[in-house]
């Protein structure tokens, strides 16, 4: 899997290529508008990281840019700006996805990975997990045979990190998929629903099934 | 007479029948005067022909004669002139033409003047000396009233037709003199935040309208300079805050994810954690802030139905009500159609109740209701809680940025999750959907009330539903359900 980087940012660009090569990708990490055409050029990449500021031009022009010409791999925006109207205009503008600065790596790799599977077509709708299975035709969730009752919200809440497991969710990541918020808002929804959850799914002599990281998110382990 | 258009038509009309009338009066009152001194003179001119006639014999002339030559000279012009002879007073002669009628000796001296009988009408008299006798010639003032009559009649149809010219023509100057002022509100109603760039055509021409145009054009290259400053600065800022709290942000979780951490460290990246989350938050918010407060916030409108958008928020207020031990209650749900943001609002009543849950004590209740006004047809929600509401002063200040009112009786002590924007930010949401939203006490209380309208309902339904307290709200949530999974 080949993964473009554009970003002008030298920290931020290296740490997130270094990370997604650390996790047996292949990333190359481009510092502007014309490096990026010239790289998307010269080779097929499966998907691109695209921050909106950049020294030689605007990120949203270079994806109006490419989605005219027919490229059409998963895009997903890093950006620092508004994040309410870059997120509008970007997905309006064809981009795969959104993540404002600043941004969790783990939710990047989360967001890239699941870019990747649905743009592979891979579209699974059984997910299985440490003998819990959740079935997204049947809308049912099963855990060695039995079911277990879950609301619309909690069921999506645990799709969210059947799709993901072992990965760390972050909380802005969640309230976006689950809620479709775009930006926080003070309650501690989210922690009240994963408590839901939890009891729902964990037994006395069971091992958690959710593993809280204060400040980053949840995990599914 | 509301627009400047009739105003100037009115003027414009007044101002010409004005013109008209008063011209036609000082018309009429010289054209009076003139045959009026024509017939002085006529009257003189005849009185000359008597004392021509009377003058042929040698003085001293006898009364009998005098009056003899008279009343030959009156016997020619009967059909003109009437004629009358006095002397100290007395009269001594009067041409039968004027039957009984006398005319009385001239009242203040003078020569002519203007008098009337009941057998002759009205008269112009003139009074001439030839020796101890007065001779009064008179002239009938018919022929100056039929002009009188004629005169007022042409003029009562000349006012109508100038009434109706200046109005046709008042109208299409105002038209023409308001039309380059219609064309700059045009262009100035076009010009917004979205559309800076736009600027009201001005030609070659000097005159005063394109001077304003002009002055305009410069005011909106003032405003679009300070507007994109704005916008960079606004982007500048976010951009270098963001970048560092990335790359901070980026450090502190791979520390914390590869392990290998002491837990008293392990406690000092969460906390960095949590403090960088709550940076990026207060920056996004302070931006949204700022950007609604120019102007600069598109509320992304769709056509949705109210009850729906209340049904879903109150399936996640319930959730987190129960989990502080708190009823939570839709007392009224009309079921309206609306254009309205629903992510932002639903940001609105997430904060309203962020709020409320500080205040209200465990076993105290949060009520929703939500109708259409029928007074200005508005959308209305309010929000009430049980908790011990604010003192008078407070409750508009709640609104503003950064204002924390020491919230009576609040029960969680202001943790970190408060940004004390919550209430701005509602106010901003719902002011860029026009609306208004207020604080006040409940009554009876104790306990506050906000509440909101919007007026977004497009129109009353016909079989307008109430949709209260559905146990299990199971359809609302699979339609919530259904509309997070577009994104996922």
């Amino acid at each position: 899997m080949r993964i473009l980087i554009v970003e002008d940012q030298p920290r931020v660009g290296h740490f997130v290529e270094r990370g997604l090569e650390q996790v047996a990708y292949s990333a190359t990490w481009v510092r502007s508008c014309k490096e990026a055409d010239d790289m998307l050029a010269r080779g097929p990449f499966d998907a691109v990281i695209l921050d909106l500021s950049l020294p030689d031009g605007d990120g949203l022009d270079l994806l109006r840019e490419w989605r005219a010409t027919g490229f059409d791999q998963p895009v997903l925006i890093l950006s620092a700006r508004d994040a309410v109207q870059d997120r509008i205009t970007g997905l309006n503008l064809g981009a795969d996805d959104y993540l404002a600065k600043p941004f969790s790596f783990e939710e990047l790799l989360a967001r890239v990975r699941s870019l990747l599977r649905r743009h592979g077509g891979k579209k699974a709708t059984v997910f299985k997990h440490r003998g819990l299975k959740l079935d997204l035709l049947s809308r049912s969730v099963q855990r060695n045979g039995q079911t277990i009752e879950l609301t619309a919200r909690e069921f999506a809440l645990l799709e969210l990190f059947m799709q993901n497991p072992g990965r760390v969710l972050s909380r802005t990541m969640i309230a976006e998929k689950v809620w479709d918020s775009y930006f926080d808002s003070d309650t501690n929804l989210l922690d009240v629903y994963m408590r839901r959850l939890r009891m729902k799914l964990e037994t006395s002599a069971d091992k958690p099934w959710f593993k809280t990281l204060r400040g980053v998110g949840y995990q599914l382990i | 007479m509301k627009s400047l258009g009739s105003r100037l038509t009115y003027y414009y009309v007044l101002v010409v029948m004005c013109t008209v009338v008063s011209t036609m009066i000082i018309g009429y009152w010289l054209l009076r005067n003139e045959l009026i001194h024509g017939i002085d003179l006529l009257n003189e001119a005849e009185f000359r022909e008597i004392r021509d006639r009377v003058e042929v014999q040698h003085e001293p002339i006898a009364e009998g004669d005098f009056l003899r030559q008279v009343a030959e000279h009156a016997e020619i012009d009967t059909q003109l002139y009437f004629f009358q002879v006095r002397r100290n007073g007395k009269v001594l002669f009067r041409s039968p033409n004027m039957r009984t009628a006398v005319l009385e000796a001239n009242p203040r001296g003078d020569t002519n003047w203007t008098t009337a009988t009941s057998r002759l009408g009205a008269v112009r008299v003139g009074q001439f000396p030839e020796g101890e006798f007065y001779v009064q010639i008179a002239t009938s003032l018919r022929s100056i009233e039929h002009f009188s009559r004629y005169y007022l009649q042409a003029g009562l149809v000349v006012s109508v037709v100038a009434a109706a010219l200046s109005i046709f023509f008042g109208h299409r100057l105002s038209r023409m003199a308001l039309d380059p002022i219609q064309r700059i509100q045009r262009t100035a109603e076009r010009i917004n935040v979205d559309n800076l760039k736009e600027r009201i055509p001005t030609g070659s021409a000097n005159d005063e309208i394109t001077a304003l145009a002009r002055l305009l054009n410069r005011m909106f290259d003032r405003l679009e300079v300070s507007f994109n400053r704005l916008w960079r600065f606004a982007g500048d800022a976010s951009h270098e805050l963001k970048t560092p709290l990335s790359v901070m942000r980026l450090q502190s979780e791979k520390l914390l994810l590869d392990g290998d951490l002491p837990a008293n460290q392990q406690e000092v990246i969460q906390q960095q954690l949590e403090g960088i989350n709550r940076l990026s938050s207060v920056i996004e918010k302070l931006l949204f802030l700022a950007k609604s407060d120019v102007g600069g916030i598109r509320p992304n409108l769709k056509s949705q139905n109210t009850a729906e958008f209340i049904q879903h928020f109150r399936e996640d207020a319930q959730i987190l009500c129960e989990d502080q031990s708190i009823s939570f209650e839709v007392t009224r749900n009309e079921s309206l159609p609306g254009m309205f943001d629903a992510t932002l609002l639903r940001q609105v009543l997430f904060n309203l109740l962020t709020n409320a849950l500080r205040v209200t004590p465990a076993a105290g209740c949060i009520t929703v209701a939500s109708w259409r006004d029928n007074d200005n047809g508005c959308w209305k929600v309010k929000m009430e809680d049980t908790g011990l509401g604010l003192p008078p002063g407070d409750l508009r200040r709640i609104f503003e940025p950064f204002i924390r009112v020491s919230l009576a009786g609040e029960r969680v002590s202001h943790d970190d999750k408060g940004t004390g924007l919550g209430l701005a930010i509602c106010r901003s949401v719902i002011e860029i959907h026009q609306g208004n939203i207020r604080a006040e006490n409940r009554q009876p209380g104790p306990g506050l009330r906000v509440s909101f309208e919007l007026p977004v309902v497009t129109k009353q339904e016909d079989d307008s539903e109430e949709l209260v307290q559905t146990p299990g709200g199971e359809e609302a949530e699979s339609l919530t359900h259904g509309e997070s999974k577009e994104l996922v």
